[in-house]
């Protein structure tokens, strides 16, 4: 069986987490499957800027097609139209221009997978992409959509609620995207299942090897992703400056990733920027907690490595997938507010031997959830419908 | 912060629910005693302006834009000159509203500025008064509950008082009871 997997980017240097997911999911497949990735040459997911080569590379013993985008990302016209679109104006023609606007633009990439007839299924990763929904109108019969989907304003664009009827199959990646998707689509004959994705699985450091480097710092919690508002971190600093102010001096925020707003100049805040896989392993292990205040996340893979390490989650309540996978796992805590996050923080930092019983319960979930094994026989089982 | 509350045996198997319901009774009780900051004071207003809003059934993506700091959802005179039709057609209407456009604001600009900062000083208006009838509402709940703390104390005390004077009543009748004896 051949398979092609259809992404807005690719590289082992992107880290974005549907790219991510992407490339996890077709390198696992490829001991069943033969797998080909087709992608655009856009690296920037703002403007689509085309940045890597056009042609056939293989990157991890996979076959990656790149194709040029046709124009890049132009942010004005693009707020113009979805200004317009999310105010509840958007007819059927501004929806499709809010696709078109909004990327990645590469017809060329459209014209190769319409010659590919030799290929037996199409994986479509993120729903919102025009890459995305050109190949799954192309082919409805052969796609399987993992849609990546959050709580924003364009799921309820009137034009997702057809496309979503559109594939063969739909892979979920945690049972509160599928009612979202479910709701807003009435799609209930697709068949589906929730899958998610596993992670790169390097051995663990060991916590008292690794205890002295981070020693000076604890009791810390631990952010890692992007430092960015989009993914709550905004808060994240409004409400652990307040922790400090008010309530208590002694704990430490860590940081690791790429800071897109500015980190505040706090005597407990500390950003290590861009560290080792085994260093940032290291800091968890050695965490109170793992906090993730995003508010939109269809999967947190962080978060799932936290579990993997056995450590707890603080997450954001109001994220209806993280609150969901801390109450089917009992792998962390889920706060709204300042005052439940400063309850929640302190309860860690203050009973760590509750920390590592709801880390264990954490892990629990991770190994019967999210093992390779697991994820990779649910897509066989989509796969061979 | 008291931390009473963390005192509780661990098991092995955690119900994170549990342990949320006693955070959430330990915040009950703060707020009880009226401890309340100024940002704690935002939180209840924002919820307060959530629920309102859900009760309107407004737009959820609407809603977004009217919580954000920006003005975004207020009305603009500027609008995206589109056409369905497509190619030379398209591109001629198009050039003609650009033409026509310059035209129509001259009349309309001023009635949608003028709408736009009568949006924006009521939007301000309803989100202060949601804010300060919060405030309001707090420091009521927290005088009630001083009131009715009062109301106890004064019951205890003129309890205690008539149980006194009882008892002195009845020292005094026993010793005028002895001296009528002897």
């Amino acid at each position: 069986m051949k398979l092609g997997c259809v992404i807005q980017r690719y590289g082992t240097d992107i880290a974005g987490g549907a790219e991510l997911h992407c490339r996890l999911i077709a390198e696992q497949l490829t001991r069943f499957y033969s797998v080909e990735i087709f992608t655009t040459c856009a690296k920037d997911y703002v403007s689509w800027k085309n940045e890597y080569r056009a042609g056939t590379e293989i990157i991890n013993g996979l076959p990656v097609h790149r194709y040029p985008v046709k124009r890049t990302r132009n942010m004005h016209r693009f707020f113009d139209v979805q200004n317009l679109v999310f105010h509840g104006h958007g007819t059927s023609e501004l929806e499709e221009l809010w696709i078109r606007e909004n990327g990645p633009f590469s017809p060329k990439l459209l014209k190769a997978v319409s010659k590919r007839s030799d290929i037996d299924a199409w994986i479509l990763f993120s729903y919102r992409y025009w890459t995305t929904i050109e190949v799954l109108r192309m082919f409805p019969d052969k796609s399987y959509l993992v849609p990546t989907a959050e709580h924003d304003p364009a799921i309820h664009m009137k034009i997702f609620s057809s496309i979503f009827k559109l594939p063969k199959a739909i892979i979920y990646n945690s049972p509160e995207e599928r009612q979202l998707i479910q709701t807003v689509s009435e799609n209930y004959d697709v068949p589906g299942d929730v899958v998610g994705v596993g992670l790169i699985e390097e051995p663990l450091p060991e916590k008292q090897d690794t205890l002295e480097v981070f020693h000076k710092h604890k009791p810390y919690i631990i952010y890692v992703g992007r430092i960015d508002k989009n993914k709550g971190c905004d808060h994240l600093f409004r409400y652990f400056i307040r922790l400090c102010k008010e309530e208590r001096q002694d704990i430490h925020l860590l940081l690791i990733g790429k800071p897109v707003i500015t980190i505040p100049d706090h005597p407990n805040i500390h950003h290590l920027g861009f560290v080792s896989e085994s260093t940032k392993m290291a800091a968890i292990l050695n965490a109170s907690a793992l906090i993730m205040p995003s508010l939109y996340e269809s999967l947190s893979m962080v978060v799932l490595e936290a579990w993997r390490a056995q450590r707890p989650v603080i997450v954001n309540r109001s994220c209806e997938v993280l609150e969901g996978q801390c109450e089917r796992s009992g792998g962390g805590l889920p706060y709204k507010g300042f005052d439940e996050f400063v309850y929640c923080v302190s309860l860690l930092a203050d009973r760590p031997e509750l920390g590592d019983v709801i880390g264990r319960n954490g892990h629990e979930y991770y190994v019967k959830e999210y093992s390779w094994n697991v994820i990779v026989s649910k897509y066989r089982r989509l796969l061979e419908l | 912060m008291n931390k009473d509350w963390m005192n509780f045996e661990i098991g092995a198997d955690i119900n994170v629910e549990e342990i949320m319901q006693k955070i959430r009774a330990a915040i009950a009780e703060k707020q009880k005693a009226g401890i309340y900051t100024e940002e704690s004071i935002e939180e209840l207003a924002d919820s307060k302006i959530m629920q309102f809003a859900e009760e309107a059934e407004i737009d959820s993506a609407l809603l977004e834009r009217l919580r954000s700091p920006d003005h975004s959802w207020n009305i603009s005179p500027s609008y995206l000159i589109t056409s369905h039709r497509t190619g030379i057609k398209a591109g001629l209407i198009k050039l003609t509203k650009r033409m026509v456009r310059p035209f129509v604001r001259l009349y309309t600009d001023h009635i949608f500025g003028r709408q736009a900062q009568i949006n924006l000083y009521f939007a301000h208006l309803l989100h202060n008064l949601v804010r300060e009838l919060t405030r309001l509402q707090i420091n009521h709940t927290s005088l009630k509950h001083r009131t009715d703390r009062l109301e106890r104390e004064k019951e205890f005390f003129e309890q205690r008082i008539r149980t006194l004077e009882k008892m002195v009543k009845f020292q005094s009748d026993g010793e005028s009871a002895d001296s009528n004896v002897q």
